[in-house]
């Protein structure tokens, strides 16, 4: 090769290498850039097991970025400097270069060496902490919504049963158990850790360990059936003080702020319009304490037609102070309330409430009856003020109280 | 969808017997016969069929003797129902149709017409006793209370059984068809390649039931035995029993 | 059969190719089937397309209503089951077809009638699949059918089991196909073809059949476990009858990940064809080529669970399927190189072919590479079932596969139809694709870090995935008008196309020492073989360029090709045969039985239903009437 093209080589290849400079600064631009915009990224890790997770994709996000570079480079590279002129020209017939083979064998596999140390080490330290809880928050994953127990060992709370809102004190190990007495479900708060699946007939653990006061966005991310996408839901990291003053409040019952609402203001009673709803909902400390629960024993292994797998519905007590209706599709005001009264199906489809309450089921009288009753189904001293979400730049405001 | 298959290799075992002859010099890379070759393969295919279901059955070997003994579960469990003498004979009958799969091949290649069509028949109608012993088998099950859906055991019994049972089937219908082409003159020395073939997969067939056999009957259920043991323990592993 | 084919005994002659709708029907000719393969694919292609664009219609702002929910649900299944299993296997299937008799010197494959037996199977379950939509009851339980969501207390309608009974015929079809392959592979190579001879897409051909025929058993055991479940009450996926949803995911993965090598070892076959070529240079490193191929292949087996990490199997379990998965980088990784290494000092020429097979090794190492993400299983917690997914595997499968097919019309093309494809038009075709593949798929590797689960019909305003959708849905677009290109492309081309000679590329391999498009017979007389890269030698003589003068003595392949057609010869060639068709409509009857549940007839113990009867009667009555019927 003479003087000339060899300058012209080097040109080539400066510029490739800029180009590519610039490429690898876009990209990390870009990435945070799009991760702080929803409250579902997985880029502002709230937990120590999210953090772990960020690290090592950190690693082989640059790993992958550099073997990513190198190959376009090669192939630009290529393409520029050997395309076709003299039609008639044919190259050297080269067959191959062993070592050059051997190589580029041997290179990949010791950058796959340097990923796959750190993520066995993660594995085994991820499993050992979900064993080593302190804090065990059982989560029935329904057709679509969750079902939330507190187990023995939460305190104040233990023996509460709520819906898709899922409090818990700041600092402790938190260990989800997560159940399904029907189809595959996915539970997965982006901010607090990885997502895991849960599967009917198994029973798997979800560690999460955080000091960062937040409500945080979780969301069903396997494929359930109609309203999937609709699967949402929330949890909020709260002071063990104001944590205890809840779960109180949840075993309390309702309050005075109630009576106006129930026959002859006793609260141990239920509004009439609500005896439709007792097939499926319970109210703590009212006669409404009939429906199924997802926790006992038939309605684990039932997942016929007509079983509790489908027919439980959310436990209302404390209805009031819920950051939203139906798993996160609306915020809970009372005019959302009643419009998913009006008509369920409308608001989430194939919604099993949606067999017994359609269109006119409900009188517009029946329904305010509902929506005064269950919006006032709060402690009298109010509901727990709930803070911000750490890392990320919208905030969606939580619409209660 | 394995039987479809096969049933397709068997027809075209069959449909090259016209011209395998009127071509002067087949042409064969290998040396090796295609049909015989393409049986290979589909016996090849058919060990993966074969394996996943053994592995289903494996899964869930346990699971009904350990519902039992919790006092849950319905109905008959293995240790209570499997007759291992009776089904050990049909076992043996279906060994010997090896045997006289073996001799009909050999008569073929002696060129030795009613030797063939006398083992091919025998070999057929062996493999009609064993389906007999197993339709019998069956129904005195459903008579002890044991249905298709009763419990995880009979489930994974009987599919795993009658797929096997099946292939039995498709293999009999074609030893049949072979005897009756060879009555009508059809099957001459030079194309004992259609009788081997069917040896083939017939010997398939009876090899898959030793272990069937094995894994189902003659492993007890009620004490913990290293093979079975081995295999929990691996499933176990990838979350499965 | 394969005697015959290959007989070169004088008998009848055959060398004008019959016409007319029967003659297709009741065609065993490759190079036919070969083509009813690849437009039955293509229309599939396009389908699943359309599919897609509306799922991007639907995607492009928040709280889109356009489609319901369940029709969503629809849509994705649809499309994925079709691109995979109508779209991209039948496509390689084309080439395995037309392409893999010629590359080795044969006259057909091995056994003609069930390679027709094949092609009208896959077109029957085809058909049982996609008639689900004028139900309005079209599959909608994804792509990958997790039970219990397929079974009957979650799906009573017949959604599933279109799909369930549909992909069930289209694994014989597959599998049939494949034993074909493989024997002719083995069996029906020309003299001198050594197997370390064969061109690389024979290989290919050979070791993507191989994947087949393992993989398959293995979704037909699941496929069959799951019939029984929704029609015979069983319940080996459910957990409460004492089943476990778990076995219908390994029984599906072991099968599904296979599935995915089978899905791009073809185009890897054909971009080791054509870059050579238009290198003017042999592939760099030929044996490690054919070792990467089978490694890929091998460790495919060994790596299912990777679809599995958020299932909880435990640490352990995650550890080596982590490990196994991260291995595949490897051969994966010197392929690539080795391509680069093949244009390295080359003298490269740009055609359309050429830059879909250069754009496959650029845009096929992002999938892999976010694939090898994902196999870091903590990582992957945050990943799975996102839009990250779905990124990496469009990436592979469209980046890779589809560009690989694409750049294996443009290169073949000529062959089939004689004509040329344009290459101004070709060129925009593949700078609109490029483009617009990027827009589409690059910005879900945002939407998947910013946590958007795959599989939501809509999404709420405050998820923040607006914007990048609205990006994702307009590079749909440009995709779109990127296939109506391609389209004219061919329209124009089929119109007023300009010839193209035998051989229009200067290629290598035997498939252009013929006429374009070749005779019935293929060769006039078996070709023999001294080397790899047969017509190059016979061109350009040996590495070192020493040219050699064809003369009297040493003629070239393709004069001799030349010579022997001149002379009419009358090649023996199997005679067609309807009964292939026959059976593939017993199997569609007995689809059609079943899922209609129709009138049935009680005989003792045996409930009969008629149609599903007369079905499989059918069937084994054309099956025997085959096997009888002279092969000519
Ligand atoms: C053409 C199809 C195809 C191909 C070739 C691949 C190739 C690979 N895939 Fe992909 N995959 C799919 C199709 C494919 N995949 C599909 C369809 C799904 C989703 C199914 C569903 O859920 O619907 C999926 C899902 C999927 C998952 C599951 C994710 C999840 O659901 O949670 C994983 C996890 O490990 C994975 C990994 C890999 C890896 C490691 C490779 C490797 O083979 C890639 C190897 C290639 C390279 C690495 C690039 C080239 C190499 C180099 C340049 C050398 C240097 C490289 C390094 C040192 C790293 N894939
Ligand atoms: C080879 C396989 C393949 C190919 C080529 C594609 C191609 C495309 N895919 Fe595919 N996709 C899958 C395989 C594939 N996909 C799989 C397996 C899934 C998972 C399904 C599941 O979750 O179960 C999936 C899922 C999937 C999703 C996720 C859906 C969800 O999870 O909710 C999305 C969303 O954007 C998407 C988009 C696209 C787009 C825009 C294209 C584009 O590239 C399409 C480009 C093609 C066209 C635009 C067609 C052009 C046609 C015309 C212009 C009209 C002319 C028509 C006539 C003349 C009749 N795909
Ligand atoms: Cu629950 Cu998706
Ligand atoms: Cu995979």
């Amino acid at each position: 090769m003479h003087r000339g093209s060899t300058g012209g080589r080097r040109r080539t290849l400066m510029r490739l290498v800029t180009l590519f400079a610039l490429l690898v600064m876009a990209v990390g631009v870009l990435l945070p850039a799009v991760s702080a915009e929803s409250p579902y990224t997985t880029l502002t890790p709230q937990s120590s097991q999210a953090d772990d997770i960020q690290w090592l994709y950190r690693l082989v996000f640059f790993l992958a970025l550099v073997v990513f570079i190198g190959v376009q480079i090669a192939i630009v590279y290529t393409v520029l400097r050997y395309r076709r002129r003299a039609n008639d020209e044919r190259p050297e017939q080269l067959h191959g270069n062993k070592t050059l083979e051997v190589v580029w064998t041997i290179v990949p596999a010791i950058v796959l060496l340097a990923i796959f140390i750190p993520t066995v080490r993660t594995i085994y330290a991820h499993a050992d902490e979900a064993e080593a809880g302190n804090f065990t928050v059982e989560v029935y994953a329904k057709q679509w919504w969750w079902e939330i127990h507190y187990a023995d060992d939460t305190g104040a709370a233990a023996g509460v049963i709520t819906a898709n809102d899922i409090v818990v004190p700041q600092g402790k190990d938190v260990v989800f158990k997560l159940f399904s007495n029907n189809v595959i479900h996915s539970f997965w708060v982006p901010q607090l850790s990885g997502k895991l699946d849960v599967m009917p007939g198994h029973v798997n653990k979800l560690p999460i360990s955080t000091d960062n006061l937040g409500m945080y966005f979780g969301q069903c991310a396997e494929f359930c059936g109609d309203s999937h996408a609709l699967m949402r839901f929330k949890v909020i990291v709260q002071p063990q003080e104001v944590f205890d003053q809840w779960a109180a409040g949840w075993k309390a019952g309702p309050s005075q702020t109630s009576a106006e609402f129930v026959p002859d203001g006793d609260l141990t009673k239920i509004p009439a319009a609500f005896g439709l709803c007792l097939a499926c909902h319970q109210v703590e400390g009212t006669t409404a304490s009939i429906a199924p629960e997802g926790l006992d024993e038939e309605a684990l292994t039932d997942t016929g037609e007509m079983g509790p797998a489908k027919y439980a519905g959310p436990n209302l007590s404390l209805m009031g102070c819920r950051t939203t209706i139906a798993a996160g599709v609306l915020p809970n005001t009372p005019e959302n309330m009643a419009k998913w009264l009006y008509d369920p199906r409308a608001i989430k489809p194939g919604v099993y409430m949606g067999e017994v309450i359609q269109k006119g089921s409900l009188t517009d009288e029946q329904i305010q009856e509902l929506v005064d009753y269950l919006e006032s189904l709060k402690p009298a001293e109010g509901c727990p003020q709930i803070p911000a979400q750490p890392g990320v730049e919208e905030q969606v405001t939580p619409s209660n109280p | 969808m394995a039987q479809a298959v096969a049933t397709l290799e068997h027809a075209h075992g069959a449909g090259d017997v016209e011209h395998a002859e009127h071509a002067d010099h087949p042409h064969s890379s290998t040396g090796l016969d295609s049909r015989k070759l393409l049986m290979w393969l589909f016996l090849a295919s058919d060990c993966m069929f074969f394996g996943s279901l053994i592995a289903m059955y494996m899964i869930y070997r346990g699971d009904a003797e350990r519902m039992f003994l919790a006092g849950q579960g319905a109905g008959p469990v293995p240790h209570e129902i499997l007759d291992i003498p009776y089904t050990s004979i049909s076992a043996f009958v279906l060994l010997m149709s090896s045997l006289t799969m073996v001799l009909a091949l050999a008569s073929i290649q002696r060129g030795n017409q009613r030797g063939l069509r006398v083992w091919l028949s025998a070999t057929a109608a062996l493999g009609l006793v064993f389906l007999g012993g197993q339709l019998f088998e069956f129904t005195t099950f459903y008579r002890e209370g044991l249905g298709l859906t009763t419990n995880i055991f009979s489930m994974s019994f009987f599919t795993l059984t009658g797929f096997h049972g099946a292939h039995v089937t498709i293999g009999v219908i074609w030893l049949i068809s072979l005897v009756i082409v060879s009555l009508r003159g059809g099957v001459r020395q030079g194309q004992s390649m259609n009788i081997e073939i069917a040896g083939l997969y017939w010997h398939f067939v009876d090899i898959v039931w030793i272990v069937i056999f094995t894994l189902v009957y003659l492993i007890p259920y009620d004490k913990v035995e290293t093979v079975t043991h081995e295999a929990e323990q691996g499933f176990r592993l990838i979350g499965l029993g | 059969m394969a005697s015959i084919a290959q007989s070169q005994t004088v008998a009848q002659p055959m060398t004008k190719p019959a016409a007319g709708i029967w003659s297709w029907m009741t065609t065993i000719d490759h190079k036919r089937i070969g083509l009813l393969y690849g437009v039955s694919a293509f229309f599939f292609l396009l389908l699943g397309g359309l599919e897609a664009l509306v799922i991007r219609a639907q995607l492009a702002r928040p709280n889109s209503d356009l489609v319901s929910a369940q029709r969503y649900n629809e849509l994705f299944t649809m499309h994925g089951t079709t691109m995979i299993f109508l779209a991209v296997m039948p496509l390689s299937s084309a080439f395995f077809n037309y392409i893999m008799p010629l590359q080795i010197g044969a006259r057909d494959v091995a056994f003609p009638r069930l390679n027709a037996f094949s092609f009208w199977v896959f077109l029957a379950g085809a058909i049982v699949i996609n008639m689900s939509w004028f139900f309005n009851e079209a599959p909608n339980q994804g792509w990958y059918g997790y039970s219990p969501l397929t079974g009957k207390a979650w799906s009573p309608g017949r959604n599933v089991d279109f799909w369930m009974l549909g992909l069930q015929i289209l694994g014989v079809a597959s599998m049939a196909a494949s034993f074909n392959f493989i024997v002719t592979i083995f069996n029906m190579r020309c003299p001198g073809m050594k197997m370390m001879r064969m061109p690389i897409f024979t290989w290919s051909t050979l070791i993507v059949s191989m994947l087949i025929i393992f993989a398959f058993p293995a979704i037909t055991v699941a496929l069959l476990l799951l019939s029984f479940d929704r029609f015979a009450g069983t319940g080996f996926y459910e957990a409460a009858a004492g089943g476990d949803p778990l076995l219908w995911q390994h029984l599906f993965w072991v099968f599904g990940h296979p599935e995915v090598y089978i899905l791009i070892l073809p185009a890897f076959g054909i971009v080791s064809e054509i870059i050579p070529v238009f290198s003017r240079k042999p592939l760099f490193g030929y044996s490690v080529m054919v070792y990467a191929l089978a490694a890929i292949a091998f460790l495919g087996f060994g790596v299912w669970a990777h679809h599995m990490f958020t299932v909880g199997l435990g640490p352990t379990a995650n550890a080596i399927f982590a490990g196994s998965t991260m291995l595949i980088a490897i051969p994966t990784g010197v392929k690539i190189f080795n391509w680069i290494g093949t244009m390295y000092k080359g003298s490269l020429r740009f055609t359309a072919a050429m830059l879909f097979a250069v754009g496959l090794v650029s845009q096929f190492v992002i999938g892999g590479l976010s694939g090898v993400m994902h196999a870091v299983v903590p990582v992957d917690t945050q990943q799975n079932d996102s839009y990250f997914i779905i990124a990496h595997f469009h990436y592979v499968l469209f980046g890779g596969s589809v560009f690989g097919l694409l750049a294996g019309i443009y290169y073949w093309g000529p062959k089939f139809s004689g004509k040329m494809l344009s290459e101004r038009i070709g060129k925009w075709h593949f700078w609109l694709t490029f483009v617009g593949f990027n827009l589409t798929f690059f910005p879900m590797h945002f939407l998947g870090l910013a946590g958007m689960p795959r599989r939501y019909y809509t999404y709420a305003e405050d998820s923040g995935w607006g914007p990048w959708n609205a990006v994702v849905s307009f590079g749909a677009l440009v995709l779109g008008i990127s296939f109506l290109v391609f389209l004219f492309n061919i329209l124009h081309t089929i119109r007023h196309g300009e010839r193209a000679g035998d051989d229009p590329w200067d290629a290598a391999t035997l498939e252009w020492a013929i006429s374009s498009p070749p005779p019935v017979y293929n060769f006039a007389v078996l070709p023999t073989v001294t080397r790899r890269d047969q017509l190059w030698w016979d061109k350009y003589g040996d590495e070192h360029g020493h040219a050699h003068v064809p003369n009297e003595e040493v003629s070239t392949t393709a004069e001799i090709q030349q010579r022997a057609n001149a002379a009419h010869p009358h090649v023996h060639l199997p005679n067609p045969s309807y009964f292939p068709l026959l059976a593939a409509v017993g199997f569609f009857t007995f689809a059609l039985g079943i899922l209609f549940h129709d009138p049935a007839i009680t005989i003792g113990l045996l409930h009969l239903p008629i149609v599903a009867a007369a079905g499989m009667a059918l069937l084994i009555i054309s099956i025997y009437a085959w096997a009888f019927e002279p092969a000519g």
